[in-house]
């Protein structure tokens, strides 16, 4: 790809797609690429960055957004708390809320489904853990722990790994005007 | 049949050419298709997304192969194997159960120290002794209500390679056919079975006979008198394997683009060289139809037998196929011809059908639902609610 740049400058990502029907090359640069957003994604440090930040709120709820369903099953299935995803019939999907509204479930983790429409109960803490550039997703997002309700403080927690695209697309949200009254710390 | 975004096709003045696979062109699919078909027959028990990545593996080093052929193959060799789909929630049960009982030691750390105790390890250990199963299959039980965790459970495939690639040859010509407004097919040979799958295709048909003894069919549904409709294209679709099984016709569809308003001709006939073996599941264009037949049995009542579809009318250029022709013992032949629900128009053609058929004895037998004023031959008219009784058709053909 990188080649392929210097040569014809206007060469994009669609190109090189288009190509993968005939060129075994760029058909592997393809899977190549869904690859390392898939080890970026699903990167097992953010398990363990996940584990202390549980530690730290101990005893709050919590809700971990992912990126994809496979790290949402791999976060649930690494901490065993439940995923909620779009496969979740509807009497799953409630059993999970109001489990996590009651205090049954001391967390879960989702993936879209979270982001719009679904009435969530009142949770302070939030950890994002992948997820797209998109402004409107990471509003959601927020959105979802900035209840009004009492004087808590709210937190939210972006994992990234660092030198990818991750990192990027986590500074490209964050330039939202929901993020205006935020203070952000690197941690 | 191939979901529409699988479907590849070219488009060449005015002309469709749905994406085919030779033997001159791609023969190294035929060593190909073989090793697609090793994969699933030694792939019971992996999963659906095992499945597609290892098919995807075959093609890594292949040129010419779009990504959305492989994905066509991967959906008939699908088509073709059942799966393990969790039905009775048994998965969402587990998951409930395990999550709960984790619950309480949460969270669960890699090293426990004073403050939070709870290994991974130990909790997962004990929730397995507790539900009695060993931690690996609790996981592998987990999740295995999510399609692409499905486990391949029987597979019954394809006889050979070039088996599988024929049907893949007859599905890319089947999803040209999903955008179909009308199709006509004109038989000379094999008249008789092109006849019978078109009743079963369930569209309303209009049969001619040209004075060259061949026969002209034109199906179309009924919402098409209003407006070309793209309604019946999956119709169509199921009929065209039936179609290539017969001998001696041609056939030509007119497809609509989706997005704007050209249309494209796409033309068929046994030259092209498509291949299927249709075997004559069902035999009955409803269940109806269906239920009536069983329950006459094959025995004669009265003296009558029950032939399906055994008469074929001819008046100049008109074809008439009743549903079913009674013989009685004596020689004496009655037909039955069973009217649902349809359209006016149909119906009025029906009538005018029945008209010029006259001469035969044919019993009609008639929805309550439909209204219908027949002034000719009325005595040979009953209707039905919801199914067909037998003492009804006896009383008519006494």
């Amino acid at each position: 790809m990188y080649e392929r740049r210097k040569s014809e400058p206007g060469f994009r990502w669609e190109d090189l797609c288009s190509e993968s029907a005939r060129d075994p090359l760029a058909r592997q640069t393809m899977i190549a690429y869904r690859q390392k957003q898939a080890v970026e994604d699903r990167a097992e440090e953010k398990l363990r960055v996940i584990e202390d930040l549980f530690r730290l709120h101990a005893g709050t709820p919590i809700i971990v957004f992912a990126g994809s369903n496979a790290m949402a099953r791999d976060v649930s299935i690494r901490f065993l708390i439940p995923c909620l995803l779009n496969h979740c019939g509807k009497k799953e999907r409630l059993d999970i809320l109001d489990g996590l509204a009651d205090g049954t479930y001391p967390a879960i983790v989702a993936n879209q489904v979270l982001d719009e429409g679904v009435d969530v109960p009142a949770v302070k803490v939030a950890i994002v853990i992948g997820g797209s550039s998109s402004t409107r997703q990471a509003k959601q997002r927020l959105g979802r722990i900035l209840r009004k309700s009492g004087n808590a403080r709210a937190m939210l927690y972006e994992v990234v790994c660092q030198d990818t695209g991750e990192a990027m697309r986590s500074r490209q949200r964050r330039k939202s005007d929901a993020y205006a009254g935020t203070r952000h710390r690197r941690v | 049949m191939l979901t529409r975004e699988l479907a590849i096709a070219e488009y060449k003045s005015g002309r469709i050419l749905p994406d085919r696979l030779t033997r001159g062109q791609h023969g190294q699919y035929l060593r190909l298709a073989d090793s697609m078909l090793h994969v699933y027959r030694n792939g019971i028990g992996r999963t659906r997304e095992q499945l597609r990545s290892a098919i995807h593996g075959l093609f890594e080093n292949e040129l010419d192969c779009p990504a959305r052929r492989i994905d066509a193959f991967c959906k008939l060799l699908d088509e073709r194997a059942t799966y393990n789909k969790d039905k009775r929630g048994n998965a969402v049960a587990l998951r409930q159960r395990v999550f709960r009982s984790a619950a309480t030691k949460h969270p669960l750390v890699d090293l426990p120290d004073r403050l939070f105790e709870s290994s991974e390890l130990n909790v997962k250990e004990h929730i397995a002794k507790e539900i009695g199963k060993d931690w690996i299959q609790i996981q592998r039980e987990l999740f295995a209500d999510v399609i692409q965790f499905h486990q391949l459970k029987e597979f019954e495939g394809y006889d050979s390679g070039s088996e599988l690639l024929a049907r893949y040859n007859v599905a890319q010509s089947q999803a040209v056919l999903y955008d179909a407004v009308s199709v006509v097919v004109w038989a000379e040979d094999d008249f008789k079975s092109i006849l019978r799958y078109a009743k079963l295709a369930r569209l309303m048909h209009t049969i001619y006979r040209k004075p060259d003894q061949t026969y002209q069919i034109t199906f179309d549904g009924p919402a098409s008198v209003l407006s070309q409709s793209r309604r019946y294209g999956v119709a169509f679709a199921k009929f065209l394997p039936a179609l290539l099984s017969c001998r001696g016709w041609k056939m030509k569809a007119i497809i609509k683009h989706r997005r704007s308003s050209w249309q494209n001709q796409f033309s068929l006939s046994p030259a092209d060289g498509l291949t299927s073996n249709v075997q004559p599941a069902d035999l009955f264009d409803s269940k109806l139809e269906e239920n009536f037949a069983s329950k006459w049995g094959d025995q004669p009542r009265d003296g009558w037998s029950l032939v399906r579809e055994g008469e074929i009318l001819f008046q100049n250029q008109k074809v008439f196929v009743p549903d079913f022709l009674f013989v009685h013992q004596d020689g004496r032949r009655a037909l039955l011809e069973v009217v649902g629900f349809w359209t006016p128009e149909y119906l009025e053609e029906k009538r005018k059908t029945l008209a010029l058929f006259s001469q035969h004895k044919i019993i009609l037998a008639i929805a309550a639902s439909v209204a219908w004023s027949h002034e000719q031959s009325s005595e040979l008219i009953f209707r039905y609610k919801t199914a067909i009784k037998i003492s009804d058709v006896l009383e008519m053909l006494a």
